[in-house]
């Protein structure tokens, strides 16, 4: 099986040298669910940053959707968020007077609209349980229904790959759990290939690959 | 095209964002650069222009104060004859005939009680009184006025070195008010937008279509009230002749060319203003764009 993320010798230094991730490797099968796991929250803020292009690392290979985006044009990382790997972050802020539909159109604005796109929207906000929901302003609803808006936002432009900065924080565990098949039944029904950055693990994990750092004691965190 | 296309988008979607609070920090904005055009004018015009008769005639004599208006559709011979006539009265010293189309060029401006469609007499007497008598006499001249003020304004003091620094340290307030304002305006509009922010990172646009539209908006504020100073000076132009005190007290414009060139330095000023405004607004993007990954990470 093809891979849609490979982690080769990953090291990242901080200020005075400081270790924030050294060797770093590991490698996640289209059409996955994988969670990596053993990391410290420092290590994973900086694993999504060197993700998401907003931190180079000083060594090894970062090759997303078959691209190396160490050595990506800004050009191609533009069309590759736009087009391939969509990233929800911890914490994701949503839109401050926008209803969940009126969040995803403007997603679908800035990433291109597709022909289809009455039926992109009910798909995604199906897949995301938000089909009744889509009036309400998620600013001001439950946390759940926020990170399931921030999920919708991300997949609504059809990416090969989601990368999930700790999504569960915040939520209790029967909130967490929801989320996760809510996660589950997207990686299916679309075959998104799905990274999650996130030490805890939330519901049943069957056909889930979790991977263990393979990072040793000089790590700090 | 496409950044512009964004751009223009994103200026819709912050008009969505703008309440009574930011509204006002907005018009206060384009209030200021309208204050600081205002004061460069009461700084820079010239103060020793005519007031109501332009260069044009400034080889005439003094005191032509005397306006009478010439019957409209007289013949030349007729204008001729009733040039002798005038000539002939007592209390005529000299007069002076101006044509329509030198009224219609601005050489001379006449008073809004009076068509410019006519021809006309500036009129030099030393017996004002004896002269309206006279004047009854000649069923050609439709109407007959007095020039209020000078007929060439005499040259103003000049600004003393005091006045001049004050009005430039209150120009300088403004201006730093100006500036204070349109960043104030875009970090509201930026933090009522943080959201909209994050979804624009993570779509893979650059900072730069943020910026875009934000310089758009500050340089269309410092436009806007550059085109409200020139309203002003063209309105004290046109009320010169009116009385209102103002008008009078600042500097004359009835030049079209000098109206145009200030015109032109106007909006240039507006603009620059708005625009050096827009950079103080953009690194409220470059801040918050970093606040994103700084609380992502914590």
């Amino acid at each position: 099986m093809s891979k849609i993320v490979q982690i080769a010798e990953l090291s990242v230094y901080g200020e005075d040298d400081e270790v924030l991730l050294e060797d770093l490797s590991f490698t996640v099968d289209r059409g996955e669910v994988a969670q990596i796991t053993g990391l410290s929250e420092t290590q994973y803020e900086t694993l999504f940053d060197v993700l998401t292009g907003d931190i180079s690392p000083d060594a090894g290979q970062v090759v997303l959707a078959d691209r190396n985006i160490v050595r990506l044009s800004r050009k191609k990382r533009k069309k590759m968020l736009r087009e391939e790997v969509s990233f929800l972050p911890r914490n994701f802020v949503l839109p401050a007077k926008k209803t969940v539909l009126e969040a995803l159109k403007f997603k679908l604005d800035l990433t291109g609209k597709p022909p289809e796109i009455q039926e992109r929207l009910e798909e995604t906000l199906r897949l995301t349980g938000l089909a009744e929901k889509r009036d309400l302003v998620p600013v001001d609803e439950p946390e759940t229904l926020r990170v399931q808006t921030g999920l919708a936002i991300s997949i609504v432009n059809n990416p090969n790959l989601l990368v999930c900065h700790k999504p569960f924080t915040g939520l209790n565990s029967n909130e967490a759990e929801s989320i996760f098949e809510i996660l589950k039944d997207i990686n299916e029904q679309k075959d998104l290939s799905i990274l999650l950055l996130a030490e805890e693990v939330a519901g049943d994990q069957a056909g889930v690959e979790v991977i263990e750092s393979n990072l040793d004691s000089r790590v700090i965190g | 095209m496409r950044t512009m296309n964004k751009s223009f988008y994103f200026i819709k979607e912050f008009a969505g964002l703008m309440d009574r609070k930011k509204w006002a920090k907005a018009i206060g904005a384009l209030l200021t650069v309208f204050g600081f055009i205002v004061l460069v004018y009461v700084l820079l015009l010239p103060k020793d222009q005519p007031l109501q008769v332009s260069t044009g005639l400034e080889k005439f004599p003094d005191n032509h104060k005397t306006l009478a208006q010439v019957r409209p559709g007289l013949s030349t011979t007729d204008i001729d004859s009733l040039y002798l006539s005038l000539r002939r009265l007592e209390s005529v010293d000299n007069l002076i005939l101006v044509l329509s189309e030198e009224v219609k060029q601005g050489i001379l401006n006449v008073p809004p009680e009076v068509s410019k469609d006519s021809d006309f007499f500036l009129i030099k007497t030393s017996d004002r009184d004896q002269l309206l008598e006279e004047l009854k006499t000649q069923p050609n001249i439709t109407m007959v006025t007095r020039l209020s003020g000078m007929t060439q304004r005499s040259s103003k003091e000049p600004l003393s070195l005091w006045l001049k620094i004050v009005i430039l340290v209150i120009g300088v307030i403004i201006a730093g008010t100006g500036f204070y304002l349109l960043r104030s305006v875009s970090q509201d509009l930026l933090r009522n937008w943080r959201g909209e922010l994050q979804i624009i990172k993570y779509s893979g646009l650059s900072k730069l279509s943020v910026k875009v539209p934000l310089v758009l908006l500050s340089t269309a504020i410092g436009l806007f009230g550059a085109v409200l100073s020139i309203l002003l000076l063209f309105g004290l132009s046109t009320w010169a002749n009116s009385g209102i005190w103002i008008a009078e007290k600042l500097p004359g414009l009835l030049n079209n060319t000098s109206l145009l060139i200030i015109t032109i330095w106007s909006l240039l000023l507006g603009t620059v203003l708005g625009f050096l405004g827009s950079l103080s607004s953009l690194r409220v993007v470059d801040e918050t764009w970093k606040l994103e990954n700084n609380q992502n990470n914590t």
